[in-house]
């Protein structure tokens, strides 16, 4: 039989094998025969049922007399949470492409350390020399400090008499060191606070030092600056309006605010002349004790020159009398706020007297 | 120049410090490191470093007495860009303390308010929002009643006078109208007085930490009565007393309870 790679693996079942079929007591010998011929190099290469003395693990099919493992381990410094890549290299195989990959998962030296993938390593070419397993391989924490021993088995079919035909050969450990692991970088975040936050007076203004509070000195100036001023202004308007003082002192007087008032009031009235006659000779009544029948402006005029109101004056309040009269009663040629005027001043003369 | 910044860049500035600094030293500095961190906005990692160095050193200046409303707003921008929301609304308070008319620091701490991780649900949500007795002081300043007053006593004097001058009782009235206005002012005034006197027998605590409010006294570890669930920082709370390095506290709402003396600012404690 040739060494068919696209063969199938055929049925474990060993009553389908040519070795099984025979009987057993020829099974030894038959047995001791086939083990150096070509037929059992060829089984083993197909990896199909085991042989006798064949190891029960860590036996991958490999086959050659001078058969060598080893790890290539990249990087061996790796930090903690980070992969390394470990190959491992057979060398001296005759059936490059039918060896198995060891399965380091299964491997309680190898699952106890590392988190384990597999990579998909490209089959051998023809002619190959050498076999390359890779894995990645991330630690499992910080105290792992090595890539294990590998114990790898292969079939030595030229083995001599009294030797192993499974001879054993090993891929040394590969210390490695795990380090720390990377502070990883905080990602980079904008502030998100509104814009007017990122405005800000500047100068000299923000060194002036508190506000304008009034003391007690501004408030005591402020609570003797009204009268002070109020008494200043009276005293400056007495001084600038000597007739209007007096005009003041004589509203003091109630029968001349009352007249005054009335006259004010005149134009409002349909007959001004008429009310303003009345309220200056209403005046008079209260003012002097003129007679009950004093009315005309003569009669009027010799009462108050009985009273020793002065003859200027006597004669000035008839003479009012005898306007309001031609006002009231004669052609329209005169108007009241003439007449209102001229009372105003009669009565203010009467009181100064 | 370069030597400031790097006094300022290792060591916060305090009253050792910082002595040997001027004034106007500070300021540069402080505003220097402002620009430095509006220009490094984009990472927050680095910006705010730069606005806590800001904010020491106008914390500083205000230390020194130059106590005004643009140096408060520059304060609080300060510490809400550096992360401490607690210091801005800190910083608002004391500056209202002695401006409480400036309007923009008002609109300043409302803004900071509204920053604050209030609860959404619970009773606590509307426990701890502060609310706002408005008098006349925070719209008028001192020197504006000052001169309201000063002018209504001029007018209410130059009545009486022209009242004496003329018997005309108009001018009588617009005496008694402004004496009334006056004392209507005095009377919105002694009312602030009294608030502030009031807020001030109270001093005003801001949370620093996220922090239970506990009820009351317990015995076991076991049991700890708290209000549910934590006070936000940067909440307001008026403090009542002390004992053992806790402080009793009362709410905006009213209620009362404990915190930890290390979990909250005291406002104003220069002033």
């Amino acid at each position: 039989m040739k060494d068919d790679p696209g063969r199938k693996p055929q049925s474990p079942n060993k009553d389908s094998h040519p070795v099984f079929r025979s009987r057993c007591a020829w099974g030894a010998c038959l047995l001791l025969l086939l083990s150096s011929s070509s037929l059992l190099s060829q089984i083993v290469s197909q990896g199909e049922a085991p042989l006798i003395n064949q190891p029960s693990a860590n036996f991958y099919h490999a086959q050659g007399s001078a058969v060598k493992v080893s790890w290539s381990v990249e990087p061996k410094v790796v930090p903690d949470g980070g992969e390394l890549t470990a190959t491992l290299i057979i060398t001296g195989a005759t059936n490059p492409r039918r060896i198995v990959r060891p399965d380091l998962k299964k491997l309680i030296d190898f699952q106890s350390r590392f988190a384990i993938t597999d990579n998909a390593d490209p089959p051998p070419g023809e002619g190959a020399t050498e076999v390359k397993f890779s894995y990645k391989l991330r630690p499992q924490n910080r105290s792992v400090d090595k890539v294990p021993m590998l114990e790898f088995y292969f079939y030595n079919p030229a083995a001599p008499a009294g030797k192993s035909s499974f001879p054993l050969t090993t891929a040394r450990a590969v210390p490695i060191t795990v380090t720390e692991a990377p502070k990883n970088e905080p990602p980079v975040i904008p502030l998100g606070e509104p814009d007017r936050l990122f405005v800000v007076a500047t100068g000299q203004q923000l060194l002036e030092k508190g506000q304008f509070v009034p003391d007690y000195w501004l408030w005591l100036v402020v609570g003797l600056s009204g009268p002070l001023c109020a008494l200043g202004w009276f005293v400056v308007w007495q001084r600038v309006f000597p007739d209007a003082v007096r005009l003041a002192r004589m509203r003091r007087s109630r029968a001349a605010r009352r007249a005054i008032d009335a006259i004010h009031r005149a134009h409002r009235t349909s007959d001004p002349p008429a009310v303003i006659a009345v309220a200056v000779l209403g005046y008079l009544r209260t003012r002097f004790p003129f007679p009950p029948g004093a009315a005309t402006p003569s009669e009027i005029e010799s009462a108050l020159d009985e009273l020793r109101v002065s003859t200027p004056d006597c004669v000035a309040v008839a003479e009012f009398f005898r306007t309001c009269d031609a006002a009231r009663f004669a052609p329209p040629g005169d108007n009241g706020a003439s007449l209102a005027a001229d009372a105003e001043a009669l009565i203010t003369r009467l009181e100064g007297a | 120049m370069g030597s400031l910044l790097i006094l300022f860049a290792v060591s916060p500035i305090s009253s050792s410090g910082s002595a040997g600094l001027s004034d106007a030293a500070i300021l540069a500095i402080a505003e220097q490191s402002f620009a430095e961190g509006t220009a490094l906005r984009n990472d927050s990692a680095k910006a705010r470093p730069a606005f806590a160095r800001s904010a020491i050193g106008y914390d500083e200046l205000w230390q020194r007495g130059y106590r005004n409303p643009d140096l408060t707003l520059n304060r609080a921008h300060a510490h809400q860009l550096a992360g401490d929301l607690p210091g801005a609304i800190a910083a608002l308070h004391e500056g209202l303390a002695v401006a409480r008319w400036s309007r923009p620091l008002q609109v300043a701490l409302e803004d900071a308010r509204s920053a604050v991780g209030y609860p959404l649900i619970g009773d606590l949500a509307s426990q701890c929002r502060p609310t706002s007795s408005p008098t006349i002081g925070n719209r008028m300043s001192p020197a504006e009643a000052w001169s309201i007053a000063a002018l209504l006593w001029l007018l209410a004097c130059g009545g009486m006078a022209r009242f004496a001058m003329t018997r005309t009782g108009w001018w009588l009235m617009f005496a008694v109208l402004a004496m009334a206005a006056l004392v209507l002012l005095g009377g919105v005034w002694l009312q602030d007085y009294r608030q502030r006197q009031r807020e001030a027998a109270e001093p005003l605590l801001i949370v620093a930490d996220d922090v239970f409010l506990s009820k009351g006294n317990w015995n076991s570890e076991t049991y700890m009565p708290r209000l549910e669930p934590k006070l936000p920082r940067g909440v307001e709370v008026r403090a009542l007393s002390h004992r053992g390095g806790w402080v009793q506290v009362r709410l905006a709402s009213g209620i009362i309870g404990w915190l930890p003396e290390s979990a909250v600012v005291v406002v104003g404690s220069d002033l």
